[in-house]
């Protein structure tokens, strides 16, 4: 699947995940950034709906970075 | 016509304080007040049965009524966690505690979080079927009796509660039509372990499931009542956590003023948390949604209506 960055991290706001992952790094922890697990199922869940995507409950725990999330999705 | 005429309710008065535990489960204040919305959990007497919490829900009814027990003709019992283990059946020691008739009617409902919105089906439909005139729909689903306090995924969430709602023929609320839900295929989301007894929770996947079929199945009760959402003035939704009412309303489209979250104080009491909601001071509503879900999976709604009494 061909996913950006940008529109992992815009789906992330509008999610509304912390305010801190706002201006994240790519490479850093989401959860370090303020990301609690209602927000990361939240997350997932918006992320499973735009995309028309399963993601399994046993991989989110490796996907807490946006390059993470990102290689993840280009392999579905 | 059978409506709810009044409510009871009781919450024990002893509290377990998040505040107290939070650092052991590594969660902070925000989260308590911002996600699960769960500060304290009610908690029942060591020694204290669901019949007892049954009881004294109905001393609150009795309080706001003139209920009298002679006159009852129906008791249901909706509870996943009954006296001892369900046999006889609580309703059946409710109706000894109370005095009630011996031509009164009793049964046990099993359903967790769906469990006052089916019940409130059954007892309407079961009233209306055999003529009777009065009847008491508990509540009483104490999961103190199951929860492991150190499962940091269900300690911190749940209190005990039960409630009352009294049926008749002289409704405050009229009752619309329902619509229900089940997908038993993923039970295992919400269970109790057979050999532990322990109660355990996936979070994750029960979140999933509310936020995609829980707005969805509104709209459709609603359409199926030929109400939309902007025809209602309150939605009492099952109080799961602050996160997920939050999260309902949000796709619901509702304002915030319109999807009360109020128990931060007691906890997540299963069934009882809707009728808590409608037992409270609610001023001039006149349209109500009332939405659980949970345990089975299951799911169920109906729409309740202010009966104007005339002068």
């Amino acid at each position: 699947m061909d996913i950006k960055h940008e529109e992992v991290l815009a789906l992330l706001i509008s999610s509304g995940v912390s305010d801190e992952v706002a201006g994240i790094e790519y490479d850093a922890s989401l959860s370090d950034a303020g990301a609690d697990s209602l927000d990361i199922s939240n997350f997932f869940l918006c992320l499973e709906e735009k995309f028309n995507v399963k993601v399994l409950d046993e991989d989110i725990d490796e996907l807490d970075t946006v390059n993470a999330i990102v290689s993840y999705m280009r392999k579905k | 016509m059978i409506g709810i005429e009044e409510i009871g309710v009781y919450i024990p008065k002893t509290r377990k304080d998040n505040l107290l535990r939070m650092c052991e489960f590594g969660v902070n204040e925000e989260f308590l007040k911002t996600k699960t919305g769960m500060l304290s959990l009610a908690k029942k007497g060591a020694e204290e049965e669901t019949s007892d919490m049954c009881v004294s829900a109905f001393y609150d009814l009795q309080k706001k009524t003139n209920v009298v027990a002679d006159d009852i003709d129906c008791v249901v019992v909706c509870t996943q966690n009954p006296d001892a283990r369900g046999l006889p059946h609580t309703s059946a020691i409710v109706h000894a505690k109370l005095g009630l008739p011996t031509s009164c009617a009793v049964f046990d409902i099993s359903l967790g979080c769906s469990g006052y919105v089916y019940s409130l089906s059954i007892i309407q439909s079961f009233m209306l079927a055999n003529g009777l005139k009065k009847g008491l729909l508990f509540t009483a689903d104490p999961y103190s009796k199951i929860i492991d306090n150190n499962d940091k995924n269900t300690c911190l969430l749940f209190g005990d509660a039960a409630t009352v709602s009294l049926l008749s023929e002289q409704p405050v609320w009229g009752i619309g039509a329902f619509s229900f839900g089940s997908k038993g295929a993923d039970g295992e989301a919400i269970r109790v372990q057979e050999d532990s007894g322990r109660f355990e929770m996936n979070g994750r996947s029960v979140f999933s499931f509310t936020a995609t079929v829980i707005p969805a199945h509104i709209k459709d009760m609603l359409e199926k009542n030929d109400l939309t959402v902007d025809n209602m003035d309150l939605f009492a939704l099952h109080q799961g956590s602050r996160f997920i009412v939050d999260t309902l309303r949000k796709r619901l489209g509702v304002p915030e003023e319109k999807v009360p979250f109020v128990a931060s104080k007691y906890g997540n009491t299963v069934s009882s948390s809707i009728p808590l909601i409608l037992g409270g001071e609610l001023g001039d509503i006149k349209n109500i949604v009332i939405a659980g879900f949970g345990v089975g999976l299951s799911w169920a709604s109906a729409v309740l209506y202010k009966i104007e009494k005339e002068v």
